[in-house]
């Protein structure tokens, strides 16, 4: 297991045809708090545990529901037989000297996967956003086929380099490099600032349940989201 | 009105580039190979009845004074201060005196052989008791104790720690590596209060060590200490 990423998801599962959700911890963390709203809202499972000495690694105790003792752990593999969506949560951050590393060797298992695409969430930051009537969402993808909900969008530009620059979206852009030569991949980032990004997740939630044609009956707050920034402000002062 | 809320940029506005737009290739393993035991020899025992981590200045002073741990530790990683002593009866101590976050991994990995031959593992970390989040804990005692395990164990010292609080560091690390690898584990976290330790802030702590260490405990005692640092000198 030394120096090697460990994703030992069950032998019987398969991923065939998945989409898989991964989340980069970005501007306000909105990729991982959309990934925990999927995760409590669709009651998706927990496989496999990731390891990989880029994983800082914190644990505590189920973010989703209080009621049920289980741990959790910095990087997890959650997955919806029904909506067949795969979703990976980080709940630490990277470590700079070995991120290329583990996005390498994550590629190689979301290979063995055979997924059907890919899609990163992640944020950058608001005052990036240099025309208020732009859509507050940017994308980039390699796939081939249209969709409605992206011609919404503004399409990420690669700078004079012929690189994807996205200030303050962590491994986003790179991870988009190192998949989209063999795997199916659009990437949302949403202008934000630091804060409270609750909203954010909601409206992000929103946006990648329409592009995927996911139906979410209920958004669940994560009970980890409890004491988060306490209770709103009285209405008493407007 | 086209361009409301177009931002012009100034020709002379500097340009910076993000930091993690280039990712190193090998850093990650030249920095890896530093980590070597002082005794690359030394085999690890084959059987470990109860390995104790403990890691955190406060944790450490604790142990320095109520344990016997002042003899020759038995192994080093020098580069993160951890060190490996024989506390008798089958079990071992591993105190980390130093290490940054990014290497926690790395040092549970080095830690795996004795890992694996541990019927448990126990592990001890501690935060400020005041960025613990609850309800309400106002009745808490000035020192409390949380705890995560794989397997469920009974202790009147302390609760299962409830989301949001999280363990971090060594612990954190060993606890996952237990996860993947089936290992009998439990991480402590000690909510201690920002004072001077002292008889009375200490005493679940050396309770909590009496459940896993057998020999000898003495109880701490408050002594007048100078500061480590030189802000008021």
């Amino acid at each position: 297991m030394s120096k090697f990423i460990n994703v030992v998801v069950p032998s019987e599962l398969s991923l065939e045809n998945y989409t898989l959700i991964i989340p980069s911890v970005s501007v306000g963390n909105v990729g991982q708090l959309t990934v925990d709203l999927l995760l409590a809202s669709l009651k998706m499972e927990k496989v496999a545990i990731i390891w990989h000495p880029a994983i800082v690694p914190c644990v505590g105790n189920n973010p989703i529901n209080d009621d049920k003792n289980e741990i959790c752990t910095a990087c997890e593999l959650f997955i919806n037989k029904e909506q067949k969506l795969a979703a990976i949560q980080i709940r630490s951050t990277i470590e700079f000297n070995l991120a290329l590393d583990f996005l390498k060797r994550l590629k190689l298992e979301i290979l063995q996967w055979q997924l059907k695409n890919v899609i990163i969430l992640a944020s950058t930051f608001a005052y990036e956003m240099h025309n208020i009537g732009h859509s507050p969402y940017i994308y980039l993808t390699n796939e081939t086929s249209s969709s409605e909900l992206l011609s919404e969008l503004k399409q990420l530009e690669a700078d004079e380099t012929g690189k994807y620059l996205v200030y303050g979206s962590g491994y986003a852009t790179k991870l988009f490099e190192v998949l989209s030569d063999q795997v199916r991949c659009t990437m949302f980032v949403k202008y934000t600032s630091e804060g409270d990004n609750r909203p954010d997740a909601m409206q992000m939630l929103s946006l990648i349940s329409k592009y995927l044609n996911i139906k979410i009956d209920n958004v669940i707050i994560p009970v980890s989201w409890k004491y988060v920034f306490g209770n709103p402000p009285s209405v008493d002062i407007y | 009105m086209d361009l409301f809320g177009e931002i012009v940029e100034p020709i002379s506005r500097a340009l910076w580039s993000d930091d993690f737009m280039e990712y190193p290739e090998n850093i990650g393993f030249m920095f890896r190979t530093q980590l070597q035991w002082k005794n690359d020899v030394m085999t690890v025992p084959n059987r470990i009845e109860t390995l104790i981590v403990i890691e955190t200045n406060e944790l450490l002073e604790i142990v320095e004074h109520c344990l016997p741990v002042n003899k020759t530790a038995l192994n080093k990683l020098k580069e993160v201060q951890l060190e490996v002593y024989d506390m008798q009866a089958s079990t071992y101590i591993v105190l980390c005196r130093f290490a940054t976050s990014t290497i926690y991994t790395e040092i549970t990995e080095v830690l795996e052989n004795w890992l694996k031959n541990s019927n448990n593992i126990v592990c001890l970390t501690s935060k400020c008791n005041a960025i613990y989040q609850d309800d309400c804990h106002i009745n808490e005692k000035n020192t409390f104790i949380r705890h995560l395990t794989v397997k469920p164990i009974t202790n009147t010292f302390s609760q299962v720690l409830k989301s949001p609080n999280l363990i971090t560091g060594l612990a954190a690390g060993i606890l996952t590596y237990s996860m993947i690898n089936g290992l009998h584990c439990t991480s402590f976290m000690v909510y201690l209060e920002v004072a001077p330790l002292d008889s009375i802030n200490t005493k679940h702590v050396l309770d909590l060590l009496k459940c896993y260490y057998k020999g000898p405990i003495k109880p701490y005692k408050l002594s007048t200490k100078l500061p480590k640092n030189n802000v008021y000198m």
